[in-house]
């Protein structure tokens, strides 16, 4: 507390004291080159009562912007597709094709730290800001109660399917400090803006825009029991013994049962057309002094696969007003629902229910026989519901002609309702119900301060001070209940009768009660100032000071800061080759917050005497326990803030009045005091512990180049833009001066990349049990101790030890792409336009782990975990059968393990992401004197083509981890038919 | 309104902005305060050691570990039921491994069982309570010294337990005395003797310290109604008392091969068993959905409950899941079953009623369903869900304890060491006790002793865990199979040592049997 009152008397001083500086002032923003052609990144007009507009304070956001003009041709429900291929930099993760699904993932400018669980994905996430306020992340939460983590129980749906590219003004990518330091900590991985379409003066202005199509089944090949038996045919005549042949699966055993087979048609019920569809409208208009905007929208996605869609309600309504001179005030609020039908797989059922029943036949390629098992669904409730409710009040007082005073308040809520009833036709006799509801929340107190001075009319001088204090809060209440007494009660009801001993508990189901909560605070201060000099030269540089609830005490707070400059050629270059010559660069610092409240207690006590396989075990005897996190791990003292320093600098170059621009940036990233979880010494009990000390460089190049083909005449033109980017890291430290960790299948080596897999190197097979080698020992060649025997692969011996162990695996290839961008394009004729987008991944590598499942069929067929679950689309033919030797499946070598470099392959991609064809028939219909002022119309393709070497079914459909397990749908092909309405 | 502004532009500009940065000044300093964050899900450590219900729940923790550690992959039954013992598995390779005692094969299963941790989990937490609990007596009044002493001796005497299943596991382990909390240390493995003495005094030190019924008033060391807010009728057979510690002594003493010992401690359970109300259990109860193994008493000496009125009931962690199949529970074959030609080579008396054939040819079993089939089930132990018998098996939840010792196995053991001390004659007395409840005649004079107390042990035990420990401590005792004496000297008896746990201890080295 003293050490607070310090800082902030220090603070204070710092700040009345003068720090020159900063960042762009907004209006000062020169225009830079954009991401795509069409949008200016000029966020304030010029309009006269430029002290006194809507947003004066909003912070510079760059010129990384995304072309919306694209993308409101394209049918995006999330944010993460209609990022996709459009920016330098910015990577998108789609594995799965269910629409609305939580995963999918954007990172910008690479990995902030290895990827071991689904909670360092969402610690390498860029903060998304919408008009300020700074939207809160689903919670991690309740991965503590899950046995599996496919995602996290409740609706999981990714919030992030807000927003309508129709009522987006501009979308800006905020990749280095110069513009991301603002907005502090949550910040360090990046910032999303954006900005949505506010209320606007003037005559009363309606438009409407609507799209239909269809998401379309894909082709794929299918097998059944008969391809199946031949497939294994060869390893069974080879390799099986006696024992093997006698545990043949039934299913396949008969050849005369047509439902296992006969046709292989399940693909009829499971692939299926779906609409898809938007319409939504706008309405907006007032005076100077008020004026509003409503927006309004409904919305469907739909997956072509397994009956997956999810429909989208919303409405916003904006106002500002001007009720004196120099006070503003500008508010929003904008309230969304998401209904999602989600997929009906066993896994993630089997995910969600945790119990694993006898898997040993999978489900029937048989159409009718699947359409039995589909109708059963009819009896189930899977109901998943999201709904987010933003809202923002803001105040602007002019105190003087340049000094604005700016309180805002932000909130950010939404919930997460999930409902679930699965008949025990569904679950092996056993039926199943569950109720979940969570919330997220978020309220922002945001003041701002800023001042501006200008000398002799050359330079501006512009100085800012902000507090900020968020307080966010996520908790979820979930019931299971299993066995319920028969399948017409789908709820989980409760003894009503408050005299009695279980009142309030559930009767009929076996239940289980879960609940758990989380509160953050984080509370901010910063000082900023930006000198510009001639629009010529710019200087920027922010100070900032940031407590957070989720750091140790002793740690709480963290200074960070960003520095930059701008220096503009064009006034010296008369030259006409050049149209413009910038250099710029920044470098700072910014603080990076934990994601959950474990660390910030240091040494602690939880509730977890369970084990990895039931990890929800309460009590003993029915009495709380509270023991040490042993299976977690150990938390201790020392852990400060983890930071990234980032580094910064780029050229701007145009060629001939603009019709050439390029922008090129260099960056070095350093993610420094990252806590990990390092596996500790078995005898303390620990599983792991959490250690501060892990250093990670990110380093790489953006490039960007914009060309506008001089049109002949009016009727002609062409605009493109293509985009690419290299990323590379690597591990540059690890906790308590380690050289290498193992956890999790993965190696981290200081010096090597983070993104890495670790595998045995595959050279052939040993036909024969003499071909196994054998040293001037006598000792065979051995597999951690396992003599090695004929039909066994022939792994490399790296350290020469005649034995393979995990020393022998190398460390190979990279998840994270080398190279990611797009390429656009739009060509023009008369009242034509033609536009496509490819979109690629280069030098990326994934494991497919799917093609290796099919192989290990000995070890699956005997398996009772989740990864041996077989779903109705193990009957699709995605991989080469023909690729892989024929080893001994029944060996204890495990041959075909998936971390073997034969199953890791070049998973680069380039898709035609996009084509479209429009016309603009606003010149037509205005002849005609129709009311409208904007008339288009356009076909619109998407997910068209896909150029890839790699065998498996999708080169997209890769986790986060590098695997292709093959659980993701596929990406649908869709068609859309749109027109845009302006009256 | 207007006035606020032109009073404000009497201000200089430099004075607004010092009044601003004022603000947000004190602002700053008291948000200091706003940042305190209670978790809602974790203690820490200030929060911890304070009243009675912290060493309760802390006790519970680590009690809770102990039942995890055995639970986990089944352990309890793969470690002790598998290796050369009477089970066969189906289409389980890695299951068939351990049987055939190759435990340094690579299956995941294998390799996790190979892991040591979990057991230290619960030697740490022990540790913890001992060095922290006194100070809670200082904090609450609730909390009596008697009552951490009496807590204190459960954490030795679970610390003791832990390190004798971890010397009969492994054989060579390191000790840790101390919590060490957060500077955690390499540690070399002591010899499996010194560990069994350092097992054998952390439990010898405290035994009589121990109550003999939890929650009695009529209990000599501590006659309380209610024992950390809880009568008997909760505590019964789930906290460790007098004779779970002599219990577990007598095993330490016995797998060390000090029968004299062994002989004492097992004595003293059997003679004051009566104290704690345990007894002798008829063979239809053990056998029964809702019997023995189903309810917690005193009678399990060192048991771990599942109960299901407290919804602890789980799918792994019991036998169960090994051993059912259709029609009991909805899985079509069993895991591990013995085929009918082993089956009659254990029982091979006449009217016991654990398993024998009339001389009508039928089969009489209490042990055994579906007999006549490929796969017999093992359905001795059978607690799905609430025990209820003949319960329709499609959510295979199992609610049975974990029973390391009872009566029978007592007086077996004591049997087995008096035979080795020459004391014929009570041994068969003992054994024949055990053999009549079973249906069974006395044993023949002629037969040798040591072999029948064994082949009883088997017959009795079969599914508790027992199998591979007890053909150890014979084949110690018989020195008659070069084959096995070469396991015996060469640590081949013992399970390797995990990878996992080698890579974080640089003073560990594998067992050299399994190099």
């Amino acid at each position: 507390m003293k050490k607070t009152v310090t800082y902030c008397t220090l603070f204070f001083l710092l700040s009345s004291g003068y720090l020159t500086d900063l960042r762009a002032a907004p209006d000062l923003a020169p225009k830079r080159i954009n991401g795509y052609f069409g949008q200016q990144v000029d966020t304030l007009s010029k309009d006269s009562i430029i002290y006194y507009s809507l947003d004066p304070t909003k912070p510079y956001l760059g010129v990384d912007t995304v072309n919306i003009a694209a993308v409101k041709k394209r049918p995006d429900l999330t944010l993460q597709q209609m990022l996709k291929g459009g920016n330098a930099g910015v990577y998108v993760q789609e594995p799965s094709g269910e629409p609305g699904t939580i995963k999918q993932h954007v990172l910008i400018r690479g990995l902030a730290r290895p990827i071991i669980s689904i909670e360092d994905v969402n610690k390498s996430k860029p903060l998304i800001v919408l008009n300020g306020i700074p939207l809160i992340d689903e919670s991690t939460l309740s991965y503590a109660i899950q046995n599996y983590s496919l995602q996290p129980i409740g609706a999981a749906t990714n919030i992030n399917s807000i927003f309508n590219a129709d009522n987006i003004e501009s979308i800006h990518i905020l990749k280095d400090y110069s513009t991301a330091a603002i907005f502090g900590p949550r910040a360090a991985n990046g910032v999303i803006y954006i900005t949505t379409k506010n209320a606007k003066a003037g005559q009363r202005k309606i438009s409407v825009n609507s799209h239909y199509g269809y998401a379309t089944p894909s082709n794929v090949t299918t097998i059944n029991a008969d391809f199946e038996k031949k497939f294994r045919q060869p390893f069974y005549t080879k390799y099986a013994s006696e024992k093997q042949l006698a545990a043949y699966p039934a299913y396949l055993s008969d050849s005369s049962n047509v439902n296992f087979y006969g046709p292989s048609n399940w693909t009829d019920l499971y692939y299926k057309a779906k609409p898809i569809y938007d319409i939504n409208g706008s309405l907006e208009g007032g005076s100077e002094r008020a004026n509003f905007r409503f927006f309004g929208n409904y919305a469907g996605d739909a997956g072509a696969a397994d009956e997956t869609s999810i429909n989208r309600y919303q409405a916003a309504f904006y106002l500002n007003m001007l009720p004196i001179k120099w006070l503003t005030i500008s508010s929003m609020i904008q309230g969304t629902r998401l209904n999602r039908d989600r997929n009906r797989s066993i896994i993630e059922r089997l995910g969600e229910t945790a119990y694993i029943p006898d898997l040993s036949t999978p489900l029937a390629p048989n159409k009718d026989l699947y359409g039995v098992y589909l109708n059963e669904y009819q009896k189930s409730i899977d109901e998943n519901n999201v709904t987010s409710l933003l809202g923002s009040f803001s105040l602007n007082f002019a105190i003087l002609k340049n000094l604005n005073f700016a309180p805002k308040l932000y909130l950010d809520y939404n919930e997460n309702v999930r409902n679930v009833f699965w008949p025990s036709t569904l679950m092996s006799g056993n039926n199943y119900v569950s109720n979940y509801y969570g919330y997220n929340e978020r309220m922002v107190f945001d003041n701002t301060l800023n001042y501006r001075y200008t000398i002799n009319n050359k330079s501006n001088v512009f100085v800012e001070a902000g507090f900020n204090y968020q307080s966010d809060k996520q908790k979820y209440n979930f019931i299971q209940g299993y066995k319920g007494p028969n399948d017409f009660i789908k709820v989980n009801v409760v003894e009503g009768d408050s005299q009695k001993e279980n009142y309030l508990k559930a009767v009929g189901f076996i239940p289980y009660y879960y609940r758990d909560r989380m509160d953050f605070k984080l509370a901010s201060a910063y000082f900023r100032g930006t000198y510009t000099l001639d629009k010529t030269l710019k200087l920027g540089a922010l100070v900032r000071r940031d407590g957070s609830s989720a750091v140790q005490a002793d740690h709480r707070w963290f200074t960070s800061f960003a520095f930059n400059g701008e220096y503009d050629f064009n006034s010296l270059l008369k030259n006409d080759r050049f149209g413009g010559l910038k250099l710029l660069a920044s470098w700072g610092r910014l603080g990076n917050l934990p994601t959950t409240d474990i660390e910030a207690a240091g040494p602690q006590y939880v509730s977890e005497v369970g084990w990895d396989t039931n990890k929800t075990v309460p009590s003993f005897n029915g009495i709380g326990t509270i023991t040490r996190p042993y299976r977690s791990g150990w938390i201790g003292y020392e852990l400060p803030w983890s930071y990234t320093d980032m580094f910064n600098a780029g050229i701007d170059l145009a060629w001939k009045g603009d019709k050439v621009t390029s922008r090129i940036e260099f960056y070095n990233k350093d993610n420094k005091d990252v806590t990990f979880t390092v596996p500790t010494v078995a005898e303390s009990g620990y599983q792991y512990e959490h250690l501060s000390g892990m250093a990670i460089n990110n380093k790489g190049v953006d490039f960007t180049l914009n060309f506008n083909f001089p049109a002949p005449t009016d009727a002609v033109s062409w605009n493109s833009s293509f985009n690419i980017a290299y990323n590379s890291n690597q591990l540059k430290a690890l906790p308590r001066g380690l050289n290498e960790i193992e956890i999790a299948n993965r190696k981290l080596a200081v010096g090597s990349r983070i993104d890495q897999f670790w595998v045995l190197k595959n050279q052939g097979i040993y036909a024969n049990d003499i071909d196994v080698p054998v040293n001037t020992d006598h000792k065979i060649l051995t597999y951690n101790g396992t003599e090695m025997k004929g039909g066994d692969p022939r792994w490399q011996d790296t350290n020469g030890d005649f034995d393979i162990n995990n020393k022998d695996r190398v460390l190979m290839g990279n998840y994270m792409p080398k190279f990611t961008g797009g390429f656009y394009n739009r060509f023009g004729w008369k009242n034509f336009d033609l536009s496509f987008l490819l979109y690629f991944n280069l030098k990326k590598d994934a494991l497919n782990a799917q093609a290796a499942r099919y192989f290990d069929f000995a070890n699956q067929d005997e398996g009772h975990t989740l990864s041996s679950v077989r779903d109705i689309t193990y009957w699709e033919k995605n991989f080469d059968e023909s690729a892989y030797p024929r080893y001994n499946p029944w060996s204890p070598v495990s041959p075909y393990q998936v971390e073997q470099d034969m199953f890791l392959e070049d998973a680069s991609f380039v898709k035609l992401r996009n084509l479209t064809l429009g016309y603009d028939f606003t010149s037509m219909v205005k002849k005609s004197g129709a009311r409208f002022s904007k008339m288009y119309v356009y076909l619109s393709g998407s997910n068209l083509l896909t150029l890839t070497k790699y065998s498996g079914r999708d080169p997209e459909l890769i986790n986060f981890f590098g695997y292709d397990t093959g659980e993701g749908l596929r990406l649908p092909k869709t068609l859309v038919l749109g027109i845009k309405l302006d009256f | 309104m207007k006035t606020i502004q032109q009073n404000l532009r009497k201000y200089s500009k430099l004075s607004m902005l010092l009044i601003t940065f004022a603000t947000t000044g004190t602002l700053l300093s008291g948000c200091s305060k706003m940042l305190e964050v209670d978790s809602r899900h974790i203690v820490n450590e200030e929060n911890k050691w304070k009243d009675i219900n912290d060493a309760r729940g802390s006790l519970m923790g680590v009690y809770g570990l102990l039942r995890s550690a055995m639970a986990q992959d089944n352990g309890y039954w793969l470690y002790g039921e598998l290796r050369s013992g009477d089970f066969s598995s189906v289409n389980k390779r890695d299951l068939d491994v351990i049987i055939s005692g190759e435990l340094n094969s690579s299956y995941p299963l294998v390799q996790k069982l190979s892991n040591w941790r979990k057991f230290y989990a619960v030697i740490n937490a022990a540790n913890l309570f001992i060095e922290n609990s006194p100070k809670i007596v200082a904090k609450d009044a609730q909390y009596t010294a008697l009552n951490n002493k009496i807590d204190i001796a459960q954490m030795r005497v679970i610390k003791g337990f832990c390190y004798y299943l971890l010397a009969r596991t492994w054989g060579d382990v390191p000790i840790w005395d101390k919590s060490y909390e957060g500077n955690f240390p390499n540690i070399k493995a002591s010899a499996e003797k010194e560990v069994l003495v350092y097992a054998e005094n952390q439990i010898k030190s405290v035994k009589d310290d121990l109550p003999f019924i939890y929650g009695s008033d009529t209990d000599p060391v501590y006659p309380t109604l209610n024992y950390h807010g809880s009568n008997r009728d909760k505590w019964n057979g789930v906290l460790f008392n007098r004779l779970s510690a002599n219990t577990i002594l007598a095993h330490i003493a016995a797998w060390a091969g000090n029968y004299l010992e062994a002989s004492v401690y097992a004595d003293y359970v059997l003679t004051n068993a009566g104290k704690s109300g345990a007894s002798f259990n008829l063979s239809s109860n053990i056998t029964s959905a809702n019997g023995f193994f189903y309810n917690s008493s005193n009678s399990q000496l060192v048991a771990f409950p599942f109960k299901w009125s407290e919804s602890e009931a789980s799918y792994e962690g019991h036998l169960e899941q090994l051993t059912l199949a259709s029609p009991l529970v909805s899985k079509a074959i069993p895991d591990i079953y013995i085929p009918r030609d082993r089956i009659v080579q254990i029982f091979t008396e006449d009217n016991d009623v654990r398993f024998n054939i009339t001389k009508d040819g039928s089969t009489l079993s209490t042990y055994f369903s579906n007999i006549g089939g490929q796969y017999p089930i093992f359905s001795k132990i059978k607690v799905i869900r609430e025990g209820v018998s003949g319960a329709d098996g499609s959510l295979p939840l199992f609610s049975s304890a974990i029973v390391f010792s009872r009566m029978e196995e007592v007086a077996l053991l004591r049997a087995e060491a008096l035979v080795v001390l020459g004391q014929k004659e009570l041994a068969k007395g003992l054994l024949d006790q055990v053999r009549k409840s079973r249906g069974l005649q006395d044993s023949p004079n002629e037969t040798d002793l040591l072999d029948a107390i064994f082949a009883e042990r088997r017959r009795e035990l079969l599914g508790e865990g027992w199998r591979w420990y007890d053909l150890v401590r014979y084949k110690k005792l018989k020195r008659n199979d070069t084959e096995f004496n070469k396991l015996i000297d060469g640590k081949g008896i013992f399970w390797p040592i995990a990878q996992d746990v080698l890579n974080n201890n640089t003073q560990l080295s594998q067992n050299s049997f399994w190099k």
